[in-house]
């Protein structure tokens, strides 16, 4: 009698509270980095040409193919549909030169997944930038191939890192800083598309994928401690903002310091970590043997992580 | 992502409606020992159905008349019926309690006679300087607040000076949503805005006071006020306790099956959905329908089937999104891996302590990791350790 007066009983889910949920998922998020990306490739194939689709997709390629081959050997579930080795190896194109050799291009993707990423777990975690650690491993290995101005001679484009570094201060004095800003200056095929890479960086942050802490603090050193050398000698260093505007250094501050695994998660630390990383680029930069030593700076900057982490407000309540 | 629906003011204030009387009813029974009724027993309104033997601890009563179908540890059940009018010769049955004047008593006796009629004394008289009323909506969705403070007016009333009767705090603060334009008597007011998780007991009195500690200070809040207000008011038994269904704020008999009552708010439940009880942050899912509503229910809802993504065993990938929205500026990310690996020590070291249950990092977490009942199991461990702990030490003095 009971139990007729109810309907006959569903099936019910049981699931642990809170029940609701702001609708955030890993692959939304590389969904949005991707599409924070497509400027910049759009760029890229711009400048460079099917060179640059060909690294890209030889890359990206790589690298899917490569996590899951991993997550088989390593006996884990497949998770490629994340999209996150999409981006890994699109980011890791973006580092090298447009004239990349085939070979480079895939012993440097793998590298970076399986030293930057699989080798640690899954997702998750990596101490370093994966992306900082495949361009380590083929900029120690390969110099030669991975040097733009070595590989790029077919182009009329004109590297002015190289420039500052070989032919000094007066070799750049007229350089317009609009051009550089629409990716008319040679480079890496995608680090180089400043601006394309800035409308990115303000779509993740306007998507709020990634937080603001890092992105002003980087750009604040690189201006503060590049302007303090501008200030003793304009003669000899460059301009502040020609440091935010060449090399990889706007690919760095949106994409490759904002690395969920690799960064520190507290305000405080985020922002020690933006101030050292643009401090290490500028002191690269001007001291270093490579030209352009963001990546290096990301690397390093990655290593002072667990201490950034150690920045955290006191908890709710302590005294 | 939607940030209005952490917002607590439905600007809903009208009457509460009043259930039909449900076929049956489970009354939830929490280590009630001594059950006053047995199996096919006549009830009526108002009869003490089980005692507590801790004196502070409320009796439950039936809401409805009926016949006793069930007794067990955890409910009593009671099927609702016309009872058998007397046979002849003999006297009429009973068909109701008479109302207790409480107005006369004081302390240990008004305590004990507000027990009998099933209030739960304990989390009023607790010693305190500073008294709290939280009137928030408690959770996101719940909307019975707004709508007890205008037209629950005098209950609300005469659970306050109960209230205050009770408690041997020397100031009472009723914490309001913003703009609210309910005024109380004797009581300061404070306006808090209505946004999840300032409801929160911890981060009310954070607010009114301006110290991150609940010392010295008691919260209780608008749901229990009701239930007491309603006992204070007619000196009758607590039977009956608002729900909020889905948004519909609906008065029910304590032990009102959830599946009734859900069918009261036209709200169909299929396969797969699931049933809360409580709010969508902190609730429980139930995975039975004919689970009677407890005393302080106050809400419950349904999540369709596929509304949300469900929980996953992915790692974190330490994106901080539950560190930016901490209320309590703890790491939960650190805290879940630690408990998964039942590092205990380090859960204590980052401060496991002051999570404040909110659930927003689970809300948050794009991997979709149980979080806070990742907090919520270290915690009982923690719990769990410690109390061993102090019988080893125990055993030790002996």
């Amino acid at each position: 009698m009971a139990k007729k007066s109810l309907p006959t009983a569903p099936f019910l889910t049981v699931a642990s509270a809170p029940h609701l949920h702001c609708g955030a998922s890993i692959k939304g998020m590389m969904s949005t980095i991707l599409l924070a990306l497509l400027p910049a490739v759009i760029g890229a194939v711009y400048w460079y040409g099917m060179d640059a689709m060909r690294v890209m997709a030889l890359s990206i390629a790589t690298a899917v193919i490569v996590e899951a081959l991993c997550s088989r050997i390593m006996e884990k579930e497949v998770r490629v549909d994340d999209f996150h080795a999409v981006v890994t190896g699109l980011l890791f194109a973006f580092i090298l030169p447009a004239g990349a050799e085939w070979w480079l291009v895939v012993s440097g993707s793998a590298a970076t997944m399986i030293l930057g990423k699989m080798l640690w777990g899954n997702f998750g975690g990596a101490p370093i930038s994966a992306i900082a650690v495949g361009w380590a491993f083929c900029t120690v290995s390969w110099p030669v191939y991975m040097n733009v101005d070595a590989t790029m001679l077919n182009t009329t484009l004109v590297n002015p890192l190289s420039q500052l570094k070989y032919f000094g201060i007066d070799s750049i004095v007229d350089a317009s800083m609009y051009n550089y800003f629409i990716g008319d200056q040679l480079g890496a095929l995608g680090a180089v598309q400043v601006g394309a890479l800035l409308l990115g960086g303000l779509i993740l942050l306007a998507r709020r994928v990634i937080t603001w802490e890092i992105p002003v603090a980087t750009i604040a050193a690189v201006l503060v401690v590049g302007g303090i050398y501008y200030a003793i000698d304009p003669e000899l260093y460059a301009n502040p903002l020609f440091h935010l505007f060449t090399g990889s250094t706007m690919l760095a501050i949106f994409f490759l310091l904002t690395d969920f695994t690799s960064t520190p998660n507290t305000r405080g630390g985020k922002i020690v970590f933006g101030l050292m990383a643009g401090f290490l680029i500028i002191l690269i930069r001007t001291y270093g043997q490579y030209a352009d030593g963001v990546l290096f700076a990301v690397l390093l900057a990655n290593m002072i992580t667990p201490l950034c982490d150690m920045i955290k407000p006191k908890p709710f309540g302590a005294r | 992502m939607n940030k209005n629906i952490f917002i607590l003011t439905h600007g809903d204030t009208g009457a509460f409606e009043t259930g039909t009387v449900p076929f049956e009813v489970r009354i939830p029974l929490n280590g009630h020992g001594k059950k006053s009724v047995k199996k096919k027993a006549e009830v009526y309104p108002g009869l003490l159905v089980a005692d507590h033997e801790n004196a502070k601890s409320g009796d439950m009563h039936s809401g409805i008349t009926g016949i006793v179908t069930e007794v067990t540890d955890t409910h009593i059940t009671i099927k609702a019926q016309e009872l058998a009018a007397p046979a002849e010769g003999e006297d009429p049955k009973p068909t109701g309690v008479e109302p207790v004047a409480l107005a006369s008593l004081e302390d240990a006796e008004l305590q004990a006679a507000l027990k009998g009629l099933g209030v739960d004394v304990r989390p009023l008289i607790k010693r305190c300087d500073l008294l709290i009323v939280n009137a928030l909506n408690p959770e996101p969705g719940i909307s019975y607040a707004e709508s007890m403070l205008v037209h629950a007016k005098s209950t609300i009333n005469a659970g306050l000076d109960m209230l205050k009767r009770l408690s041997p705090a020397a100031r009472t603060v009723v914490a309001l949503p913003t703009a609210s334009t309910a005024t109380f008597d004797g009581s300061d007011i404070a306006f808090i805005n209505p946004q999840y998780p300032n409801s929160l007991d911890e981060l009310l009195v954070a607010n009114i006071t301006g110290k991150e500690s609940m010392k010295g200070v008691n919260v209780v809040d608008l749901h229990a006020l009701y239930n007491l207000g309603a006992v204070a008011e007619s000196g009758m038994p607590l039977t009956h306790t608002v729900v909020c269904v889905e948004g519909k704020n609906i008065v029910a008999p304590i032990g009102t099956p959830v599946g009734a009552l859900l069918k009261e708010a036209s709200i169909e439940v299929a396969d797969g959905d699931t049933v809360i009880v409580g709010g969508p942050m902190r609730g429980e899912a139930t995975g039975d329908l004919n689970k009677g509503i407890g005393k302080n229910t106050n809400a419950l809802f349904v999540m369709p089937a596929g509304s949300t993504e469900p929980i996953s065993d992915h790692a974190c990938f330490s994106c901080g999104a539950c560190i930016e929205h901490c209320p309590s500026r703890i790491q939960p990310n650190m805290i879940s891996r630690y408990v998964e690996f039942n590092e205990l020590d380090f859960c204590r070291q980052e401060n496991i302590g002051a999570c404040m249950e909110c659930g927003l990092c689970t809300y948050y977490c794009p991997a979709r990791r149980p979080m806070l009942q990742f907090i919520r199991l270290g915690k009982h461990k923690i719990a769990l350790e410690e109390s061993q702990v102090t019988a080893c030490a125990l055993q030790v003095e002996e």
